[in-house]
This record gives C-alpha cells, sequence and structure tokens, in this order.
C-alpha cells in the first residue's frame, strides 16, 4: 500500500522533467494558431464584404434599390430581379435564400434599413412565414451583424461558442464558396432555368394532403418589419407564388390560412395569392418553384395588378425627377 | 459534438498531467489502465468486460505455457487461447453472416430453411485487441518471447487507449519491452507526438470528411450517375479511406509518443505502390506483417513441401506455394474487414492479383528494362496499373452488397457521356480534387531531403507553422459532423 501510494508522490526523484522546451514549443504553438486565426479572419471578412453577393452589398452598404424582394427559395425564383429592371425600368434586389424563415429575413430587413437606403416596396413571398428551420448559412454574416448573432447564439450555442474562440471557423461554410465564386459578379442572375420533367408532375398527384401553420416568432418577426417598413415610407407587398397545378389543392387549410393572414397584417400590408396564378407546366423548375419563364410571366400579373407603381422619385430615376409610375 | 470533443480534450489533458506526474513505472501503467478502460467503456461500458476476458485468458495461458514443457500440453493451452478469442470474434462479429450464407447455401439446394438471426452490437475494435491478443499467446508458445509476469504490463500493452479502437496493431513482444521500465520524459519526442497527432486529425476532418459526400452519393444509387461521376466517387473513396485511417494511425501514434512510446507505423505511402504485393507492404503494415507472421508463413511452408513432392522444380512449387497462401491469407484479411461477402471478395480478388503477379510476372532480378527511359516507363505503368485495379478493388469493399458493387462497376464501365453539370456537389468535387493533390504533394514533399532534415529537428520553425496550418485548415475546411472513423466498423 505504502508503495503505491509513493507511485503518486509529488516530489521529484532524480533529474527534473525537462519539461520548458516543451512548453515553450506548445505556448508558441497556440500563440500562432490565434494569431494566425484572428489575422486571417480579418482578411476574409474583408474579402467577404467585397463580394458581390447579396448580402455582402448588404453589410457594405452598397446596395440601393426600389423594390426589395426577400422569402425562402420560392421567392429566390419567382421574382427575378433582372426582369423587373430590364422590363419596367425599376430597380430590385432579390434578398431571398433558401428556407430562409421570416424570423431570419426580418433580421436581414432591419440590417438594410440600417445600411442602406429604404426601398419603395417590400415583397415577401408569404410561405416564408411557415419555416422552423434556419437557414444556417446566413450566419457566415453574424460576423457583421447583432441581429443574426443573436439567432447564431440561440440556434447553435456550441457552434457560437467555438466560432467565437476560432474566427476561422465562421467562413467554414459553403455560403462562403459562393461570395467568392461572386466576388466579381452580380449574383442576382440565381434562378432556376429547368423545366420540370413528366415524371415529377406525375407523382404530384399522388402527393398526400397536408396543412399549414405559421410559427409564431415569424409572425412577430412580419410585425416587426411591417413597422419598420411603415415608419420608412415602405409599400409591403405579402404574395404567395404560383403553385403546379393542383399542389394547393393538396393544402386543407390553404384559404384559413390566407384569411388568418390578412386578419393578421391588416392594413399594413396587402396579401395577393397568385398560387393559382400560372397553368403552363413549362412556367414550373418542380411542383414549388418557378423557373425563369414563369417568373417573367408572373412578373407581368403583378405589373398589370399595380403592385410595382412607385410614387415619389425612384431609385432609376435622374435627378431632380419627382412624379408617379 | 462540440461538448463530447471538448470533454475528451479535457480528461487526455487529465491524463497526460497525472501520467507525468507519476514517477514510478507501475503509477504510470495504472493511470494508462485507467484511462484506456474509461475511454473504451465510454462507447459501451458492458464491452469493458469482453475486452477484461480476452486479456486475462491469454495472460493466465501464457503464465501456464511458461509452466508446462509436454508439448501436447502446451498445444491445448494454446487451442484453449484461440478458441476463446476466435469464440468471442465468431459470435459477436460472425454469428449471423455465417447463419445466414449457411441458410443461404441450404435454400440453393432446395432445402427451406430460415436464417437465426441475433441481435448483437460487435464490440467497436474487437478485431484489433483479440489480434493483438492472439499474436501474445502465439509467440508465447514457439517461445519467441518470455510470457509477462506483471498482469499491469500486460493489459496495458493490449487495451492501450490509443491504439485500442483501430491500431496500429502493436505486438506485444514489441510493446511489452517498453512497458518494462519507466520512460523519463522527452520533450523532443512530446513536441513531435502532438505535431503528429494534429496532422492525423487534420488528414481526417479536412480530406477524408471532405471526400465523403461525393462518395455517399455515388455509392448510394450508381446507376443513376455517369461514368465519370462513379469514376470521381471511386477515386475519391481511395483517398478518403486513406486519409481517414492513416489520419487515425498518425492520431494513435502521436498520442503514443507523447506518452513516451515509440508505436509501430502503419503506412508508407501505398499509393505509389507498383505491385500488389507492395501495396500490401505499405497498406495497414501493422495488419499485413501480422497475417504475414501468423497466417501467410505458418500456410506457405507446408505447402510448398506439399508441393514440391508433386512438381519437379522447386521454384514452380514456390510459386504455387505462395500463390495459394497470398490466397487464404487475403481471404482473411477480407473477413477480418467485416462480416459481408463484399469483405470476402475484396480478399479473395487481392488474393489472386498476388497470386497472379507471383505466378505470371518475372522475378526482380530477371525483369528487362533495368535503365531509363524505359525503366520509368515500366515503372508508370506499373503504378497505374495497381492503383486503377486498388481503386476497382475499393468499390467492391465500400459497396453496401455484392449487386451494388455489380451495378457500380457496369455502369462505370459503360463510359456513359459526361454531363459536367450534372455531377452532384460541384463546389464538393473541385474541393475534393484540391485536397487530394494537395496531399500527394505534401506527401511527396515529406520525402525530400530538406523537409526531412527540417523536420528531423523536434523545434523546428517548419514544424511549428506546419502544425499551426493544419489547425487553420481544419478551422476553415474541416467537417464539422462528425463522422466516424471507417475502420472503427472493423
Amino acid at each position: 500500500m505504502a508503495s503505491l501510494l509513493s507511485t503518486f508522490s509529488f516530489k521529484s526523484s532524480g533529474r527534473r522533467p525537462r519539461i520548458c522546451s516543451a512548453s515553450l514549443w506548445v505556448a508558441l504553438l497556440i500563440g500562432l494558431i490565434f494569431t494566425g486565426d484572428r489575422l486571417f479572419s480579418v482578411g476574409l471578412k474583408q474579402l467577404l464584404l467585397a463580394s458581390e453577393f447579396r448580402y455582402s452589398n448588404l453589410y457594405a452598404g452598397r446596395s440601393r434599390a426600389d423594390v426589395l424582394i426577400i422569402g425562402n427559395s420560392r421567392a429566390l425564383n419567382c421574382c427575378y430581379a433582372p426582369a423587373i429592371q430590364q422590363k419596367y425600368g425599376i430597380s430590385a434586389i432579390n434578398l431571398a435564400y433558401n428556407g430562409l424563415p421570416m424570423e431570419m429575413a426580418a433580421a436581414l430587413i432591419e440590417d438594410y434599413y440600417d445600411l442602406n437606403v429604404p426601398p419603395k416596396i417590400l415583397i415577401i413571398e408569404a410561405t416564408s412565414l411557415t419555416h422552423g428551420n434556419y437557414s444556417r448559412d446566413i450566419y457566415l454574416y453574424a460576423a457583421v451583424s447583432r441581429r443574426l448573432r443573436k439567432l447564431f447564439e440561440a440556434d447553435l450555442p456550441n457552434r457560437y461558442l467555438t466560432e467565437k474562440l476560432f474566427h476561422l471557423q465562421t467562413y467554414n461554410r459553403e455560403t462562403f464558396l459562393r461570395v467568392l465564386y461572386y466576388l466579381r459578379r452580380s449574383d442576382q442572375n440565381w434562378i432556376n432555368r429547368y423545366r420540370i420533367s413528366p415524371e415529377i408532375v406525375r407523382e404530384s398527384h399522388d402527393m398526400s394532403t397536408t396543412t399549414w401553420e405559421n410559427r409564431k416568432e415569424n409572425i412577430n418577426a412580419l410585425m416587426d418589419v411591417m413597422s419598420i417598413a411603415n415608419r420608412f415610407g415602405t409599400r409591403v407587398v405579402i404574395i404567395v407564388s404560383p403553385y403546379l397545378p393542383g399542389y394547393i389543392d393538396k393544402v386543407l387549410n390553404f384559404d384559413a390560412w390566407l384569411t388568418e393572414l390578412r386578419t393578421l397584417v391588416g392594413g399594413q400590408a396587402t396579401v395577393w395569392d397568385y398560387s393559382r396564378a400560372l397553368t403552363d407546366l413549362d412556367y414550373f423548375a418542380d411542383r414549388v418553384h418557378l423557373n425563369e419563364d414563369g417568373s417573367r410571366r408572373l412578373l407581368d400579373i403583378m405589373r398589370n395588378d399595380g403592385i410595382f407603381v412607385i410614387k415619389g422619385p425612384r431609385e432609376t430615376d435622374p435627378p431632380g425627377a419627382s412624379g408617379n409610375h | 459534438m462540440f461538448s463530447n470533443v471538448f470533454l475528451g480534450f479535457l480528461l487526455l489533458l487529465l491524463v497526460f498531467v497525472l501520467y507525468y506526474m507519476t514517477n514510478q513505472n507501475n503509477g504510470r501503467l495504472l493511470v494508462l489502465l485507467f484511462a484506456s478502460c474509461v475511454f473504451y467503456g465510454w462507447f459501451e461500458w458492458k464491452f469493458l468486460f469482453l475486452l477484461l476476458f480476452v486479456i486475462l485468458t491469454d495472460y493466465l495461458v501464457a503464465r501456464a505455457l511458461a509452466r508446462q514443457e509436454g508439448k501436447r500440453q502446451r498445444y491445448r493451452l494454446l487451442l484453449l487461447s484461440l478458441i476463446a478469442d476466435l469464440s468471442i470474434l465468431i459470435v459477436f462479429k460472425y454469428f449471423n453472416f455465417f447463419a445466414s450464407s449457411f441458410a443461404s447455401l441450404l435454400n440453393w439446394f432446395g432445402i427451406a430453411v430460415s436464417p437465426v438471426h441475433v441481435d448483437i452490437l460487435a464490440p467497436i475494435g474487437i478485431s484489433f485487441f483479440v489480434f493483438k491478443s492472439l499474436s501474445y499467446t502465439i509467440d508465447v508458445y514457439f517461445r519467441r518471447i518470455p510470457p509477462e509476469k506483471s498482469f499491469l504490463r500486460y493489459a496495458v500493452s493490449i487495451a492501450f487507449f490509443p491504439q485500442l479502437l483501430a491500431g496500429p496493431i502493436m505486438r506485444p513482444r514489441e510493446f511489452l519491452p517498453q512497458l518494462q521500465s519507466s520512460r523519463p520524459f522527452d520533450s523532443g519526442q512530446m513536441v513531435r507526438g502532438l505535431s503528429r497527432a494534429i496532422l492525423g486529425a487534420f488528414k481526417k476532418l479536412v480530406i477524408a470528411d471532405s471526400l465523403a459526400p461525393l462518395v455517399m452519393i455515388a455509392f448510394d444509387k450508381p446507376a443513376i450517375h455517369s461514368s465519370m461521376t462513379l469514376a470521381l466517387g471511386a477515386i475519391f473513396y481511395a483517398f478518403q479511406i486513406y486519409a481517414d485511417f492513416s489520419g487515425y494511425s498518425d492520431i494513435a501514434i502521436g498520442l503514443g509518443q507523447m506518452l513516451g512510446f515509440r508505436c509501430v507505423e502503419n503506412f508508407d505511402r501505398p499509393y505509389v505502390a507498383k505491385s500488389p504485393s507492395e501495396f500490401w507492404r505499405r497498406w495497414h503494415m501493422s495488419l499485413s506483417t501480422w497475417l504475414r507472421d501468423y497466417i501467410f508463413l505458418p500456410v506457405f511452408y507446408p505447402l510448398q513441401r506439399t508441393f514440391s513432392r508433386f512438381v519437379s522444380s522447386a521454384k514452380t512449387a514456390d510459386k504455387w506455394g505462395y500463390g495459394t497462401a497470398s490466397m487464404v491469407t487475403m481471404l482473411c484479411a477480407g473477413l477480418w474487414h467485416g462480416a459481408a461477402w463484399t469483405f470476402v471478395v475484396w480478399g479473395a480478388i487481392h488474393g489472386m492479383l498476388m497470386s497472379g503477379q507471383r505466378l505470371l510476372l518475372p522475378s526482380p532480378r530477371k525483369r528487362r528494362f533495368r535503365k531509363p527511359p524505359m525503366r520509368t516507363a515500366v515503372s508508370a505503368f506499373a503504378f497505374l496499373i495497381t492503383f486503377t485495379l486498388v481503386t476497382l478493388c475499393w468499390i467492391i469493399f465500400r459497396s453496401s452488397s455484392l449487386s451494388t458493387a455489380a451495378i457500380y462497376l457496369k455502369q462505370l464501365f459503360a463510359f456513359t457521356p459526361t454531363d459536367w453539370g450534372a455531377i452532384p456537389g460541384t463546389i464538393g468535387v473541385v474541393k475534393g480534387t484540391i485536397l487530394i493533390i494537395a496531399l500527394i504533394i505534401c506527401e511527396w514533399a515529406a520525402q525530400t531531403r530538406f523537409l526531412k532534415q527540417s523536420l528531423a529537428r523536434p523545434f523546428s520553425w517548419l514544424r511549428l507553422l506546419a502544425s499551426s496550418a493544419a489547425v487553420w485548415a481544419i478551422a476553415l475546411f474541416g467537417s464539422l459532423n462528425g463522422q466516424p472513423f471507417i475502420y472503427f466498423q472493423f
């Protein structure tokens, strides 16, 4: 027993272990790792803000447009921003992203208002109100947005902590590769260009029914966004973009959901139901997304409904212009 | 995953502190054994009993062998050890495979039988520690090493936590002498070990895990992909499994070095091999040498003697003996990897390649084209052929079944037109290709005299920079999905 206890003695017997060289090397290693981490992440942050990717422009304060579009992938594919510019001479920016819920969209919109000239029209695709999952790619911009950081910390606390420790990890996302890809080119031409396959059309007939429910956090976020938009004179338009014919019939409570939405927004926004507006299958990339042709057709419909009417000078007008359009 | 990794780091740090705070060898061994039990029990505490059973059985058998002089008694003791160890492997790893295969065979003969299926979870690392322990009793039986008197030392040699789950298979005859004396703290060894472990983590988290997505897509439904996608999937898998396994080995060897031990190397740039046999001298060397010493040679020598009675030429007897022994050895290698026909067929093909190489190719002394440029051309050709054959074998190894492997190979050799836009995950493909090229360049550079001399010094600036760069790369490119090591399943 005594010999066992003595094995754990703190007294050194014989030569003192030479830990100084190893400790110094390890200390240098740790120092170099953290120094390099901070230096490289500063450089990458500059790259992030220099890119032409939609959110980089937003956070660099370079975004200027009369029409701002936001939502999930349906918003990404239903309102083709370059077409709005080409067809109607109105500047537009699409800030939508795959799977973006309204709660995150609100953070982006509020940051947009803080850093850029407010738009005249804000178009929100309504199905982002039903999303529960966050679009975690967007947390790349948590490095430059306090609002996104708050969402990030609540959503992924462990990863948030590791990114506080290792800043380089912030850029370990697919979004950053997109940022690099769009370093010197605009990403506003990002849209589906393919046509739905006959197999998917056939399969959609056998789809099971579903019901939609708005997430409370998304509704609260929408209220905040409408409040800010109205304060800055922005007209808010909420749309339900087209679905493949027959799809919306599978949503059992669609009419009730739409009525509830209209009641919620009251006079702060107009709600337009385009879910059944297009029936030509060539306009669809899949069951829930339009392609470029479909988007152009939808924009014509929206234009005819007066959605793109702008009162006051436009971003695309020369200085001194006044009137209604 | 983050909290597990963080906790793991803290525990590792605690182990190192306790280890080096103790002065006596027994104290250090106790720390190692306790750490190994905690490490293994973390995954499933019940399997600790299995590990302890294997250790205790072979320890007692070896002690009994030392007291026995009679050939028959010693043979019975060895048999006891073999039966005990292999039974555990068979029950926990192979029972369902043998049962279902036997039932399929009977069904094929028209005898309707439903296979017996038992829900057993195979203990992690079972193939590794059983082989380690087996080699000990075999070596003691053949009097290559004396039996270890200290149970503590023997237990640590088998359960040593850096090597416990996926090797290297360091045999007790190599490890026990190192455990007999207290190892003084060596700062150079500590630094070398730490940088080696960081390199291993880089290989696993950055290279292997980055290649995984395309591999999964290609192997999940091979029938729907183009030949180019499948070719990329196969090449990516070849490098994924190499980076994954050699990365784990680097971590294990590095941790061992930090604790003052010299561990056997497991890989020596296997994809530069110019023949199947050379591939196995460079790939998973701790397993291939184990198989050579305990299966191949015991099978080869008797077969060679047997064949020489029937053929006039000693060389022919030698070749036939080699070919047969290679087949038996590689079938065992295939089975060792897993309880599925894909592994058996993979092993059989490697056995055929090695046999074919010995039977058909001239011996090195008799080969023509010894001078450049023909020698260079022949070497390049041999390297390409070997890499292609090994990669094709990996397709069978990775596939979920033989039929999936057949579909994969059929679609691969259909040479369907390439639609570059349709290759899934283009960004991942570009990233993976760049990483493979970077790995090849780094491994080539490590062989240059400049780097060898620079890295020979433990405290060199190059080592410091390389280790830092590896950590930056892990932060920037590493996969955060917590993919398990591939060889944990074997």
